[in-house]
Protein backbone atom coordinates (compact mmCIF):
# COMPACT_ATOMS: atom_id res chain seq x y z
CA UNK A 1 0.00 0.00 0.00
CA UNK A 2 2.81 2.52 1.13
CA UNK A 3 4.77 1.32 -1.96
CA UNK A 4 2.11 1.91 -4.45
CA UNK A 5 1.40 5.66 -2.87
CA UNK A 6 4.79 6.24 -2.97
CA UNK A 7 4.74 5.11 -6.74
CA UNK A 8 2.09 7.49 -7.55
CA UNK A 9 2.57 10.38 -5.94
CA UNK A 10 5.74 11.64 -7.86
CA UNK A 11 3.26 11.38 -10.60
CA UNK A 12 0.66 13.18 -9.19
CA UNK A 13 3.20 16.31 -8.46
CA UNK A 14 4.36 16.21 -11.56
CA UNK A 15 0.89 16.58 -12.93
CA UNK A 16 -0.30 18.94 -10.64
CA UNK A 17 2.73 21.22 -11.74
CA UNK A 18 2.34 20.62 -15.24
CA UNK A 19 -1.84 21.88 -14.77
CA UNK A 20 -0.76 24.87 -12.56
CA UNK A 21 2.31 25.93 -15.07
CA UNK A 22 -0.94 25.62 -17.70
CA UNK A 23 -3.36 27.67 -15.95
CA UNK A 24 -1.69 29.81 -13.96
CA UNK A 25 -0.88 32.49 -16.74
CA UNK A 26 -4.44 32.57 -17.59
CA UNK A 27 -5.30 33.21 -14.79
CA UNK A 28 -2.85 36.30 -14.52
CA UNK A 29 -4.26 37.68 -16.99
CA UNK A 30 -7.75 37.48 -16.14
CA UNK A 31 -6.48 38.60 -13.07
CA UNK A 32 -4.99 41.72 -15.03
CA UNK A 33 -8.02 42.77 -16.32
CA UNK A 34 -9.77 43.92 -13.76
CA UNK A 35 -6.78 45.89 -12.37
CA UNK A 36 -6.79 49.78 -11.71
CA UNK A 37 -3.38 51.53 -13.20
CA UNK A 38 -2.09 51.36 -9.36
CA UNK A 39 -2.84 47.92 -8.99
CA UNK A 40 -0.82 47.13 -12.37
CA UNK A 41 2.41 48.53 -10.88
CA UNK A 42 1.92 47.11 -7.50
CA UNK A 43 4.66 45.73 -5.50
CA UNK A 44 4.41 42.92 -4.37
CA UNK A 45 2.08 42.15 -7.40
CA UNK A 46 -1.20 41.61 -6.25
CA UNK A 47 -2.95 38.61 -7.21
CA UNK A 48 -6.56 38.82 -6.82
CA UNK A 49 -7.36 42.66 -6.97
CA UNK A 50 -9.43 43.99 -3.70
CA UNK A 51 -11.44 46.55 -5.84
CA UNK A 52 -11.90 45.17 -9.01
CA UNK A 53 -12.69 47.27 -11.73
CA UNK A 54 -14.10 46.86 -15.12
CA UNK A 55 -13.15 50.13 -16.54
CA UNK A 56 -11.30 48.13 -19.62
CA UNK A 57 -14.10 46.65 -20.95
CA UNK A 58 -15.61 50.11 -21.75
CA UNK A 59 -12.48 51.25 -22.61
CA UNK A 60 -12.34 48.57 -25.35
CA UNK A 61 -15.91 49.59 -26.59
CA UNK A 62 -14.56 53.05 -27.50
CA UNK A 63 -11.77 51.48 -29.30
CA UNK A 64 -13.72 49.52 -31.57
CA UNK A 65 -12.86 46.65 -30.26
CA UNK A 66 -16.32 44.69 -30.22
CA UNK A 67 -16.48 45.42 -33.86
CA UNK A 68 -12.84 43.96 -34.65
CA UNK A 69 -14.49 40.69 -32.46
CA UNK A 70 -16.94 40.33 -34.72
CA UNK A 71 -14.65 40.73 -38.11
CA UNK A 72 -12.98 37.54 -36.53
CA UNK A 73 -16.01 36.00 -35.97
CA UNK A 74 -17.19 36.55 -39.70
CA UNK A 75 -13.72 35.98 -41.39
CA UNK A 76 -13.45 32.54 -39.09
CA UNK A 77 -16.42 31.75 -40.21
CA UNK A 78 -16.24 32.23 -43.93
CA UNK A 79 -12.89 30.71 -43.90
CA UNK A 80 -14.74 27.70 -42.27
CA UNK A 81 -17.16 27.50 -44.91
CA UNK A 82 -14.68 27.75 -47.79
CA UNK A 83 -12.71 25.01 -45.99
CA UNK A 84 -15.31 22.10 -45.62
CA UNK A 85 -16.61 22.85 -49.08
CA UNK A 86 -13.28 22.13 -50.46
CA UNK A 87 -12.10 19.71 -48.21
CA UNK A 88 -14.94 17.90 -47.83
CA UNK A 89 -15.38 17.29 -52.07
CA UNK A 90 -11.76 16.35 -52.05
CA UNK A 91 -11.73 13.90 -48.95
CA UNK A 92 -14.56 11.86 -50.35
CA UNK A 93 -12.66 11.75 -53.65
CA UNK A 94 -9.40 10.57 -52.02
CA UNK A 95 -11.57 8.40 -49.85
CA UNK A 96 -14.05 6.58 -52.49
CA UNK A 97 -12.13 6.97 -55.91
CA UNK A 98 -8.89 4.88 -57.06
CA UNK A 99 -6.48 6.72 -59.65
CA UNK A 100 -3.29 6.99 -60.60
CA UNK A 101 -1.01 10.04 -58.82
CA UNK A 102 -3.55 9.94 -55.61
CA UNK A 103 -1.12 9.20 -53.22
CA UNK A 104 1.22 11.56 -55.03
CA UNK A 105 -1.20 13.73 -54.96
CA UNK A 106 -2.28 13.57 -51.09
CA UNK A 107 1.12 13.82 -50.01
CA UNK A 108 1.50 17.03 -52.01
CA UNK A 109 -1.39 18.45 -49.84
CA UNK A 110 0.61 17.69 -46.63
CA UNK A 111 3.29 19.24 -48.12
CA UNK A 112 1.67 22.59 -48.26
CA UNK A 113 0.33 22.16 -44.73
CA UNK A 114 4.06 22.65 -44.34
CA UNK A 115 4.49 26.13 -45.32
CA UNK A 116 4.06 28.67 -42.50
CA UNK A 117 2.33 31.72 -43.48
CA UNK A 118 4.79 33.97 -42.83
CA UNK A 119 6.16 32.32 -46.10
CA UNK A 120 3.87 33.65 -48.62
CA UNK A 121 2.60 37.00 -47.30
CA UNK A 122 5.27 39.13 -49.78
CA UNK A 123 3.77 37.41 -53.13
CA UNK A 124 0.11 37.25 -51.48
CA UNK A 125 0.21 40.63 -50.85
CA UNK A 126 1.32 41.43 -54.41
CA UNK A 127 -1.60 38.90 -55.86
CA UNK A 128 -4.11 40.45 -53.62
CA UNK A 129 -3.24 44.06 -54.77
CA UNK A 130 -3.74 42.69 -58.52
CA UNK A 131 -7.02 40.79 -57.55
CA UNK A 132 -8.47 44.24 -56.38
CA UNK A 133 -8.26 42.84 -52.65
CA UNK A 134 -5.72 44.31 -50.60
CA UNK A 135 -7.31 45.69 -47.19
CA UNK A 136 -10.52 43.58 -47.25
CA UNK A 137 -12.18 40.77 -44.94
CA UNK A 138 -12.06 38.41 -48.14
CA UNK A 139 -8.32 38.85 -48.36
CA UNK A 140 -7.57 37.44 -45.09
CA UNK A 141 -10.35 34.42 -45.31
CA UNK A 142 -9.02 33.35 -49.00
CA UNK A 143 -6.02 33.00 -47.59
CA UNK A 144 -6.80 31.72 -44.03
CA UNK A 145 -9.16 28.85 -45.90
CA UNK A 146 -6.24 27.82 -48.23
CA UNK A 147 -3.83 27.24 -45.04
CA UNK A 148 -6.49 25.55 -43.50
CA UNK A 149 -7.60 22.72 -45.95
CA UNK A 150 -4.59 20.26 -45.90
CA UNK A 151 -5.00 19.23 -42.55
CA UNK A 152 -8.84 19.19 -43.17
CA UNK A 153 -8.68 17.15 -46.26
CA UNK A 154 -6.12 14.77 -44.06
CA UNK A 155 -8.96 14.70 -41.04
CA UNK A 156 -11.73 14.20 -43.28
CA UNK A 157 -10.78 11.71 -45.40
CA UNK A 158 -10.13 9.67 -42.19
CA UNK A 159 -13.69 9.71 -41.02
CA UNK A 160 -14.56 8.97 -44.65
CA UNK A 161 -12.98 5.61 -45.16
CA UNK A 162 -14.54 4.54 -41.91
CA UNK A 163 -17.90 4.60 -43.44
CA UNK A 164 -18.57 1.92 -45.30
CA UNK A 165 -17.96 2.18 -49.43
CA UNK A 166 -21.33 -0.32 -49.63
CA UNK A 167 -23.26 2.44 -48.76
CA UNK A 168 -22.60 4.74 -51.40
CA UNK A 169 -22.67 1.51 -53.82
CA UNK A 170 -26.25 0.60 -52.96
CA UNK A 171 -27.53 4.18 -52.81
CA UNK A 172 -25.67 4.18 -56.73
CA UNK A 173 -27.28 1.40 -57.02
CA UNK A 174 -30.95 3.25 -56.89
CA UNK A 175 -29.87 5.20 -59.10
CA UNK A 176 -28.62 7.92 -56.88
CA UNK A 177 -25.72 10.49 -58.16
CA UNK A 178 -22.38 10.97 -56.53
CA UNK A 179 -23.50 14.14 -55.30
CA UNK A 180 -26.62 12.80 -53.89
CA UNK A 181 -25.05 10.15 -52.24
CA UNK A 182 -21.82 12.30 -50.77
CA UNK A 183 -24.63 14.71 -49.38
CA UNK A 184 -27.53 12.41 -48.31
CA UNK A 185 -24.95 10.13 -47.00
CA UNK A 186 -21.93 10.89 -46.71
CA UNK A 187 -22.21 14.34 -44.86
CA UNK A 188 -24.47 13.14 -42.18
CA UNK A 189 -22.84 10.11 -41.27
CA UNK A 190 -19.30 12.17 -41.48
CA UNK A 191 -20.81 15.17 -39.31
CA UNK A 192 -18.37 14.36 -36.28
CA UNK A 193 -16.00 14.80 -38.63
CA UNK A 194 -17.22 17.80 -40.67
CA UNK A 195 -17.71 19.40 -36.99
CA UNK A 196 -13.78 18.46 -35.67
CA UNK A 197 -12.33 20.02 -38.68
CA UNK A 198 -14.64 22.56 -38.76
CA UNK A 199 -13.99 24.10 -35.52
CA UNK A 200 -9.87 23.48 -35.88
CA UNK A 201 -10.39 25.95 -38.79
CA UNK A 202 -12.40 28.37 -37.34
CA UNK A 203 -10.03 28.15 -34.17
CA UNK A 204 -6.61 28.61 -35.87
CA UNK A 205 -8.33 31.39 -38.31
CA UNK A 206 -9.18 33.50 -34.94
CA UNK A 207 -6.21 33.07 -33.93
CA UNK A 208 -4.59 33.68 -36.84
CA UNK A 209 -2.30 37.07 -36.93
CA UNK A 210 0.68 37.75 -39.34
CA UNK A 211 -2.07 37.64 -42.41
CA UNK A 212 -4.71 40.09 -41.45
CA UNK A 213 -1.53 42.10 -39.66
CA UNK A 214 -0.13 42.12 -43.66
CA UNK A 215 -3.38 42.03 -45.92
CA UNK A 216 -5.60 44.66 -43.81
CA UNK A 217 -4.31 48.33 -42.72
CA UNK A 218 -7.50 50.77 -41.97
CA UNK A 219 -9.23 50.23 -38.92
CA UNK A 220 -12.61 49.67 -40.45
CA UNK A 221 -10.89 45.83 -41.57
CA UNK A 222 -8.93 45.60 -38.21
CA UNK A 223 -9.29 42.07 -36.89
CA UNK A 224 -9.29 41.25 -32.78
CA UNK A 225 -5.76 39.94 -32.93
CA UNK A 226 -4.51 42.75 -34.78
CA UNK A 227 -6.49 45.60 -32.99
CA UNK A 228 -4.78 43.76 -29.40
CA UNK A 229 -1.53 44.04 -30.92
CA UNK A 230 -1.90 48.07 -31.29
CA UNK A 231 -2.83 48.72 -28.33
CA UNK A 232 0.89 48.18 -27.24
CA UNK A 233 3.16 51.13 -29.02
CA UNK A 234 6.39 51.88 -28.68
CA UNK A 235 5.70 54.26 -26.06
CA UNK A 236 3.38 52.56 -23.66
CA UNK A 237 1.64 49.61 -23.21
CA UNK A 238 -2.03 49.38 -21.83
CA UNK A 239 -1.22 45.91 -20.37
CA UNK A 240 -4.62 46.38 -18.54
CA UNK A 241 -6.91 47.21 -21.84
CA UNK A 242 -4.86 44.37 -23.55
CA UNK A 243 -5.53 41.50 -21.01
CA UNK A 244 -8.98 42.46 -20.92
CA UNK A 245 -9.27 42.34 -24.91
CA UNK A 246 -7.47 38.66 -24.43
CA UNK A 247 -10.31 38.07 -22.12
CA UNK A 248 -12.85 38.85 -24.68
CA UNK A 249 -10.94 36.48 -27.49
CA UNK A 250 -9.63 33.56 -25.35
CA UNK A 251 -13.12 33.05 -22.74
CA UNK A 252 -15.13 32.26 -26.40
CA UNK A 253 -12.25 29.75 -28.17
CA UNK A 254 -12.19 28.46 -24.58
CA UNK A 255 -15.73 27.81 -24.70
CA UNK A 256 -15.65 26.36 -28.13
CA UNK A 257 -12.43 24.03 -27.23
CA UNK A 258 -14.15 22.85 -24.07
CA UNK A 259 -17.60 21.62 -26.36
CA UNK A 260 -15.50 20.05 -28.58
CA UNK A 261 -12.41 18.82 -26.59
CA UNK A 262 -12.90 15.14 -27.61
CA UNK A 263 -12.62 16.03 -31.00
CA UNK A 264 -9.14 17.66 -30.46
CA UNK A 265 -7.16 14.30 -29.48
CA UNK A 266 -8.97 12.15 -32.22
CA UNK A 267 -8.53 15.07 -34.88
CA UNK A 268 -4.53 15.39 -34.72
CA UNK A 269 -4.13 11.98 -34.01
CA UNK A 270 -5.92 11.00 -37.54
CA UNK A 271 -4.20 13.96 -39.47
CA UNK A 272 -0.46 12.87 -38.10
CA UNK A 273 -1.13 9.31 -38.82
CA UNK A 274 -2.85 9.92 -42.19
CA UNK B 1 -23.89 9.80 -74.12
CA UNK B 2 -21.74 12.85 -75.13
CA UNK B 3 -17.81 12.69 -75.23
CA UNK B 4 -17.95 15.34 -72.14
CA UNK B 5 -20.42 13.47 -70.28
CA UNK B 6 -18.05 10.25 -71.30
CA UNK B 7 -14.62 12.52 -70.11
CA UNK B 8 -16.36 13.02 -66.53
CA UNK B 9 -17.56 9.63 -66.01
CA UNK B 10 -13.47 8.36 -66.45
CA UNK B 11 -12.35 11.44 -64.57
CA UNK B 12 -15.39 11.43 -61.86
CA UNK B 13 -13.14 11.87 -59.08
CA UNK B 14 -11.26 15.09 -60.59
CA UNK B 15 -14.82 16.89 -60.17
CA UNK B 16 -14.79 16.16 -56.50
CA UNK B 17 -10.71 16.88 -55.93
CA UNK B 18 -10.10 19.14 -58.68
CA UNK B 19 -11.40 22.54 -56.67
CA UNK B 20 -9.57 21.91 -54.08
CA UNK B 21 -6.25 21.29 -55.95
CA UNK B 22 -6.79 24.29 -58.01
CA UNK B 23 -7.66 26.71 -54.87
CA UNK B 24 -4.70 25.33 -53.00
CA UNK B 25 -2.41 25.57 -55.75
CA UNK B 26 -3.66 29.26 -56.52
CA UNK B 27 -3.28 30.55 -53.13
CA UNK B 28 -0.07 28.57 -51.32
CA UNK B 29 1.89 26.89 -54.20
CA UNK B 30 1.57 29.84 -56.75
CA UNK B 31 3.22 32.21 -54.25
CA UNK B 32 5.65 30.01 -53.96
CA UNK B 33 7.05 30.40 -57.44
CA UNK B 34 6.29 34.12 -57.22
CA UNK B 35 8.27 34.31 -54.35
CA UNK B 36 11.17 32.60 -56.56
CA UNK B 37 10.83 35.20 -58.83
CA UNK B 38 10.22 38.31 -56.31
CA UNK B 39 13.30 37.41 -54.73
CA UNK B 40 15.56 38.27 -58.33
CA UNK B 41 14.17 41.53 -58.28
CA UNK B 42 14.81 44.89 -56.24
CA UNK B 43 10.46 45.12 -55.61
CA UNK B 44 9.88 47.90 -53.62
CA UNK B 45 6.72 47.62 -51.47
CA UNK B 46 5.86 51.09 -51.70
CA UNK B 47 6.14 51.88 -55.54
CA UNK B 48 4.00 50.71 -58.54
CA UNK B 49 7.05 49.36 -60.43
CA UNK B 50 7.46 46.07 -61.20
CA UNK B 51 10.64 46.11 -59.52
CA UNK B 52 14.06 45.29 -61.86
CA UNK B 53 15.53 42.30 -62.38
CA UNK B 54 18.63 42.27 -60.24
CA UNK B 55 19.39 38.08 -60.53
CA UNK B 56 20.93 36.96 -57.35
CA UNK B 57 22.15 40.17 -55.80
CA UNK B 58 19.24 39.97 -52.73
CA UNK B 59 21.25 36.73 -52.21
CA UNK B 60 24.61 38.07 -52.03
CA UNK B 61 23.47 40.94 -50.45
CA UNK B 62 22.16 38.95 -47.55
CA UNK B 63 24.70 36.06 -47.59
CA UNK B 64 27.05 39.11 -46.80
CA UNK B 65 25.15 40.46 -44.01
CA UNK B 66 26.04 40.01 -40.77
CA UNK B 67 22.72 40.21 -39.20
CA UNK B 68 21.48 37.30 -41.61
CA UNK B 69 23.42 35.30 -40.12
CA UNK B 70 22.61 36.76 -36.47
CA UNK B 71 19.31 36.12 -37.22
CA UNK B 72 19.69 32.24 -38.85
CA UNK B 73 21.76 31.77 -35.09
CA UNK B 74 18.80 33.14 -33.53
CA UNK B 75 16.72 30.81 -35.54
CA UNK B 76 18.32 27.77 -35.18
CA UNK B 77 18.24 28.34 -30.80
CA UNK B 78 14.73 29.13 -30.96
CA UNK B 79 13.94 25.76 -33.09
CA UNK B 80 16.29 23.24 -31.54
CA UNK B 81 15.41 25.05 -28.15
CA UNK B 82 11.59 24.66 -28.58
CA UNK B 83 11.25 21.45 -30.11
CA UNK B 84 13.52 19.88 -27.41
CA UNK B 85 12.32 21.31 -24.39
CA UNK B 86 8.75 20.59 -25.95
CA UNK B 87 9.13 17.42 -26.33
CA UNK B 88 10.99 16.29 -23.69
CA UNK B 89 8.06 17.82 -21.71
CA UNK B 90 5.29 16.72 -24.29
CA UNK B 91 6.95 12.98 -24.02
CA UNK B 92 6.79 12.72 -20.25
CA UNK B 93 3.24 13.76 -19.91
CA UNK B 94 2.70 11.32 -22.14
CA UNK B 95 4.02 8.68 -19.97
CA UNK B 96 2.48 9.84 -17.41
CA UNK B 97 -1.19 10.56 -19.40
CA UNK B 98 -1.39 7.08 -21.41
CA UNK B 99 -4.29 4.83 -19.57
CA UNK B 100 -7.59 6.41 -20.63
CA UNK B 101 -9.23 7.57 -17.09
CA UNK B 102 -11.52 10.11 -16.65
CA UNK B 103 -9.13 12.11 -14.19
CA UNK B 104 -6.66 11.84 -16.79
CA UNK B 105 -9.31 13.01 -19.93
CA UNK B 106 -9.48 15.67 -17.74
CA UNK B 107 -5.96 17.15 -17.24
CA UNK B 108 -5.41 16.55 -20.85
CA UNK B 109 -7.76 18.74 -21.64
CA UNK B 110 -6.36 21.27 -19.58
CA UNK B 111 -2.91 20.80 -20.88
CA UNK B 112 -4.48 21.10 -24.36
CA UNK B 113 -5.74 24.38 -23.65
CA UNK B 114 -2.06 26.25 -24.49
CA UNK B 115 -2.93 25.09 -27.88
CA UNK B 116 -6.02 27.01 -28.60
CA UNK B 117 -4.79 30.37 -27.09
CA UNK B 118 -4.25 32.83 -29.59
CA UNK B 119 -0.04 33.23 -30.01
CA UNK B 120 -0.03 36.85 -30.00
CA UNK B 121 -1.72 36.49 -26.22
CA UNK B 122 0.54 33.75 -25.71
CA UNK B 123 3.27 36.11 -26.49
CA UNK B 124 1.90 39.32 -24.26
CA UNK B 125 1.10 37.20 -21.58
CA UNK B 126 4.80 35.83 -20.95
CA UNK B 127 6.03 39.01 -21.54
CA UNK B 128 3.61 40.93 -18.80
CA UNK B 129 5.05 37.76 -16.77
CA UNK B 130 8.62 38.44 -17.54
CA UNK B 131 8.36 42.15 -16.95
CA UNK B 132 12.07 43.45 -16.28
CA UNK B 133 10.97 45.56 -13.32
CA UNK B 134 10.18 44.55 -9.88
CA UNK B 135 6.47 44.20 -10.85
CA UNK B 136 7.19 41.57 -12.88
CA UNK B 137 5.01 37.95 -11.88
CA UNK B 138 8.80 36.21 -12.62
CA UNK B 139 10.75 38.56 -11.30
CA UNK B 140 8.80 39.10 -7.64
CA UNK B 141 9.15 35.05 -7.79
CA UNK B 142 12.93 34.89 -7.71
CA UNK B 143 13.00 37.96 -5.28
CA UNK B 144 10.78 35.81 -3.22
CA UNK B 145 13.34 32.98 -3.56
CA UNK B 146 16.12 35.46 -2.30
CA UNK B 147 17.89 35.36 -5.54
CA UNK B 148 18.14 38.68 -8.21
CA UNK B 149 15.49 40.17 -9.87
CA UNK B 150 16.73 39.99 -13.83
CA UNK B 151 16.00 42.76 -16.60
CA UNK B 152 14.50 39.78 -19.19
CA UNK B 153 14.34 42.01 -21.68
CA UNK B 154 17.30 44.18 -21.58
CA UNK B 155 20.18 41.07 -22.48
CA UNK B 156 20.06 38.72 -25.18
CA UNK B 157 20.30 35.38 -23.66
CA UNK B 158 17.82 36.24 -20.67
CA UNK B 159 15.64 37.28 -23.58
CA UNK B 160 15.79 34.39 -25.61
CA UNK B 161 14.75 32.38 -22.56
CA UNK B 162 12.07 34.36 -21.87
CA UNK B 163 10.91 33.76 -25.68
CA UNK B 164 11.64 30.06 -24.98
CA UNK B 165 9.52 29.21 -22.08
CA UNK B 166 6.40 31.44 -23.91
CA UNK B 167 6.64 29.10 -26.67
CA UNK B 168 7.18 25.92 -25.37
CA UNK B 169 4.66 26.40 -22.66
CA UNK B 170 2.48 27.01 -26.15
CA UNK B 171 3.87 24.04 -27.76
CA UNK B 172 4.05 21.01 -25.45
CA UNK B 173 0.40 19.91 -25.56
CA UNK B 174 1.50 19.39 -29.75
CA UNK B 175 4.14 16.90 -29.12
CA UNK B 176 2.05 15.29 -25.63
CA UNK B 177 -0.74 14.01 -28.56
CA UNK B 178 1.71 13.47 -30.96
CA UNK B 179 3.16 11.23 -28.57
CA UNK B 180 0.00 10.23 -26.88
CA UNK B 181 -1.34 8.76 -30.56
CA UNK B 182 2.34 6.99 -30.97
CA UNK B 183 1.97 4.97 -27.39
CA UNK B 184 -1.56 3.68 -27.94
CA UNK B 185 -0.62 1.92 -30.92
CA UNK B 186 1.69 -0.32 -28.55
CA UNK B 187 0.08 -3.66 -27.10
CA UNK B 188 -0.08 -3.68 -23.53
CA UNK B 189 0.58 -7.41 -24.09
CA UNK B 190 3.89 -6.98 -25.15
CA UNK B 191 4.86 -5.43 -21.70
CA UNK B 192 3.06 -7.89 -19.79
CA UNK B 193 5.24 -10.55 -21.75
CA UNK B 194 8.43 -8.73 -21.41
CA UNK B 195 7.56 -8.62 -17.37
CA UNK B 196 7.31 -12.21 -17.02
CA UNK B 197 10.28 -12.37 -18.42
CA UNK B 198 11.91 -10.24 -15.45
CA UNK B 199 12.50 -7.15 -17.62
CA UNK B 200 12.46 -3.84 -15.09
CA UNK B 201 10.51 -0.49 -15.58
CA UNK B 202 13.51 1.21 -17.42
CA UNK B 203 14.48 -2.11 -19.41
CA UNK B 204 10.97 -2.49 -21.33
CA UNK B 205 10.73 1.68 -22.15
CA UNK B 206 13.95 1.39 -23.40
CA UNK B 207 13.65 -2.11 -25.47
CA UNK B 208 9.73 -1.94 -25.92
CA UNK B 209 8.83 1.67 -25.84
CA UNK B 210 11.53 3.79 -27.74
CA UNK B 211 12.15 1.68 -30.53
CA UNK B 212 7.87 1.39 -31.13
CA UNK B 213 7.77 5.10 -30.42
CA UNK B 214 10.63 6.13 -33.22
CA UNK B 215 8.14 7.05 -36.02
CA UNK B 216 6.00 9.75 -33.38
CA UNK B 217 9.43 10.85 -32.03
CA UNK B 218 10.45 11.48 -35.70
CA UNK B 219 7.33 12.78 -36.68
CA UNK B 220 7.64 15.28 -33.10
CA UNK B 221 10.53 16.89 -34.45
CA UNK B 222 10.11 17.42 -37.90
CA UNK B 223 6.15 18.61 -37.91
CA UNK B 224 7.38 20.46 -34.60
CA UNK B 225 10.68 21.88 -36.39
CA UNK B 226 8.58 23.08 -39.37
CA UNK B 227 5.51 24.56 -36.89
CA UNK B 228 8.34 26.90 -34.65
CA UNK B 229 10.32 28.20 -37.96
CA UNK B 230 6.91 29.70 -38.77
CA UNK B 231 6.29 30.98 -35.69
CA UNK B 232 5.97 34.87 -36.14
CA UNK B 233 2.97 35.73 -33.25
CA UNK B 234 4.59 34.89 -30.20
CA UNK B 235 8.27 36.08 -31.29
CA UNK B 236 6.49 39.19 -32.24
CA UNK B 237 4.83 40.07 -28.86
CA UNK B 238 6.65 38.24 -26.40
CA UNK B 239 10.02 39.76 -27.16
CA UNK B 240 10.07 41.59 -30.63
CA UNK B 241 13.33 40.10 -31.81
CA UNK B 242 14.67 42.52 -29.13
CA UNK B 243 17.02 43.63 -27.39
CA UNK B 244 18.40 44.96 -30.87
CA UNK B 245 18.16 41.72 -32.82
CA UNK B 246 19.16 39.47 -29.96
CA UNK B 247 15.89 37.30 -30.60
CA UNK B 248 14.68 37.86 -33.99
CA UNK B 249 14.12 34.95 -36.12
CA UNK B 250 13.76 34.46 -39.60
CA UNK B 251 10.06 34.39 -39.80
CA UNK B 252 10.33 37.91 -37.48
CA UNK B 253 13.22 39.18 -40.28
CA UNK B 254 10.99 38.31 -43.68
CA UNK B 255 8.08 40.59 -41.81
CA UNK B 256 10.58 43.63 -40.85
CA UNK B 257 12.69 43.33 -44.45
CA UNK B 258 9.55 43.03 -46.57
CA UNK B 259 6.79 45.43 -44.49
CA UNK B 260 8.88 47.64 -42.07
CA UNK B 261 11.76 48.27 -44.81
CA UNK B 262 9.68 48.05 -47.81
CA UNK B 263 12.47 45.48 -49.38
CA UNK B 264 9.85 42.89 -51.06
CA UNK B 265 12.49 41.40 -53.22
CA UNK B 266 15.31 40.84 -50.58
CA UNK B 267 12.41 39.56 -48.01
CA UNK B 268 11.20 37.30 -50.73
CA UNK B 269 14.64 36.28 -51.04
CA UNK B 270 14.67 35.49 -47.31
CA UNK B 271 11.30 33.40 -48.11
CA UNK B 272 12.75 31.52 -50.32
CA UNK B 273 15.36 30.41 -47.93
CA UNK B 274 12.87 29.68 -45.73
CA UNK B 275 11.12 27.36 -48.10
CA UNK B 276 14.65 25.01 -48.52
CA UNK B 277 14.92 25.06 -45.83
CA UNK B 278 10.90 23.95 -45.16
CA UNK B 279 11.65 21.82 -47.79
CA UNK B 280 14.48 19.70 -47.13
CA UNK B 281 12.41 19.03 -43.37
CA UNK B 282 9.23 17.69 -45.66
CA UNK B 283 10.52 15.68 -48.12
CA UNK B 284 12.72 13.57 -45.25
CA UNK B 285 9.21 13.61 -43.47
CA UNK B 286 7.43 12.70 -46.41
CA UNK B 287 9.80 9.64 -47.10
CA UNK B 288 8.96 8.28 -43.28
CA UNK B 289 5.70 8.34 -43.96
CA UNK B 290 5.65 6.31 -46.88
CA UNK B 291 8.52 3.97 -45.61
CA UNK B 292 6.02 3.42 -42.15
CA UNK B 293 3.12 3.10 -45.26
CA UNK B 294 4.78 0.43 -46.57
CA UNK B 295 5.66 -1.42 -43.81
Amino acid sequence: MLRRLGRRTPRALVLLVAVVVTIAPLLWVASTSIKTEADLYAYPPIIVPAEPTFEWYPFLVRRGFVQAILRSCLVSFMATLIVLGLSGFAAYGFSRYRFRGKELALLAVLGTQMLPGVINIIPLYQMMISFGLLNTLAAVYLILAAMNVPLAVWMLKGFFDSIPVSLDESALVDGASRLYTYFRIIVPLASPGLVAAGVFTFLFSWNEFIIPLTMTSSSSKRLATVALYLFKTPHETNWAGIASGAMLMMVPVILLYLSFNRYFVTGWRGAVKG
Amino acid sequence: MNPLARFLKRREHLVFILPMVLYVGVMSVFPVAKSFQLSLTDKDLLSREPGSFIFLENYRILLEQPVFWQVLGNTAVFVLGSVAAQFLFGFGLALLLRKNRPTVAIIRGILLLTWVVPGIITGFTWQWIFQSERYGLFNFLLISVGLPPVGWFYEPAPAMIALLVGNVWRGVSFHMIVQLAGLQTISDELYEAAYVDGAGRAQSFLRITLPLMRFSILISWIYGSILTFGVFDIVETLSGGGPGRATETLSLHIYHTAFRQYRMGRGASLSVIMFLINLGLTLFYVSLLRRTGDR
